[in-house]
């Protein structure tokens, strides 16, 4: 006999007033994620005509020569810089910078930036993934993925920054913004991991 | 005799009904719980996921998908096991409704987003295919809602 639809509803709400019970309960054990404040830097020309990057955020100093690292800018919230594609290469011949491609398997086996390691944001589901034992938490990460309206490259810069990663970036126009400023690409599904 | 079987029309439909519920409960109830399973380990990733369609405010977004979480293990567990399989599977129904409306909102804005679903088996982004399988589901769902939990069954 079909039940009535009245005990129906009530025993899907009693399952609903459950699972947000122990959702509650799951939340006081979790670690609130960083918001992430994405600046772009900026360029200022120094005194001997060479131009540096900056920050226009209030943004703790240190992390090498590229510029102010993911820096907390007030509590749970850190910022990441933003670099243009020409940038990140510049960051990458000059100083240690591993690179992290946030998309899929596939697209980073067709093509990827020098050195870059596949870290897709899925990766981090069941929480460390594989992949990151390819990367050094102290250096300069900059990571990418399809620009435009992908949200894949802030989403891992987030998972990053809370796992402890000092100094996190990201290439906003992704991928495609590499390839249209004609900067060299590597292609395979294995990665170096970083340019030196 | 289940409900379902009631409800068949001759004895070819009495029989393989049964079986036909079973099946669409284990698919649905497992594939949650296989679901969950991928997620609970960080629930911030999937708060990140879940923050990617721009749907909710990012200060609500962890709590959402712990919810999520927790109801995907709950129903998922209680189809698998056939118990109180219609108020679990009606709640699996409106899961896959808002699943359905937040990756259609997605697809129609051109997101290239991850979907968060199967954490680190689905990294192709959204689009027609994730679509049709939440459709899919959703109507194995529907079936074991309208018709019952069929055979093995533990309770109602």
């Amino acid at each position: 006999m079909m039940p009535p639809a009245g005990r129906i509803a009530v025993q899907a709400a009693v399952l609903l007033l459950l699972a947000a019970a122990a959702a509650a309960i799951h939340r006081t054990r979790v670690e609130e994620a960083p918001r992430i404040v994405l600046q772009a830097e900026e360029t200022r020309p120094a005194a001997d005509g060479v131009t540096t990057p900056t920050q226009t955020a209030a943004a703790t100093p240190g992390g090498g020569t590229g510029g102010a690292p993911a820096a907390e800018a007030g509590e749970g919230v850190s910022v990441v810089g933003v670099v243009t594609p020409e940038r990140a290469l510049e960051l990458y011949n000059t100083d240690y910078v591993q690179f992290v491609d946030a998309r899929n398997p596939a697209d980073f086996a067709a093509g990827h930036l020098p050195g870059a390691v596949n870290l897709p944001f899925g990766e981090f589901g069941r929480g460390k993934p594989g992949n990151l034992d390819e990367l050094i938490p102290e250096a300069m990460t900059i990571v990418y993925c399809e620009g435009g309206e992908c949200e894949s490259s802030r989403l891992v810069a987030q998972q990053l920054v809370m796992l402890g990663f000092v100094d996190v970036k990201i290439i906003e126009v992704g991928y495609p913004g590499w390839v249209a400023a004609g900067l060299p690409v590597e292609s395979g599904d294995s990665s170096t991991g970083a340019n030196r | 005799m289940s409900a379902a079987g009631e409800m068949a029309s001759g004895p070819a439909g009495a029989r393989v009904w049964p079986w036909g519920l079973l099946a669409a409960r284990l698919i649905v109830g497992g594939l949650f719980l296989f679901a969950a399973s991928l997620k609970i380990g960080n629930p911030t990733a999937f708060g990140g996921a879940i923050e990617g369609f721009k749907l909710l405010d990012a200060s609500i977004t962890l709590e959402f998908g712990l919810l999520l979480i927790w109801l995907e293990i709950l129903c998922g567990a209680l189809l698998v096991l056939g118990i109180w399989s219609r108020p679990a599977a009606l709640l699996i129904v409106g899961m896959l409704c808002l699943f359905f409306v937040a990756l259609a909102s997605a697809v129609v804005r051109g997101l290239e987003i991850d979907c968060g679903c199967f954490g680190a088996l689905m990294q192709g982004g959204i689009g027609w295919g994730s679509l049709a399988r939440t459709l899919v589901l959703l109507g194995l769902a529907v079936l074991v809602f309208r018709r019952g939990p069929g055979r093995f069954a533990l309770g109602r």
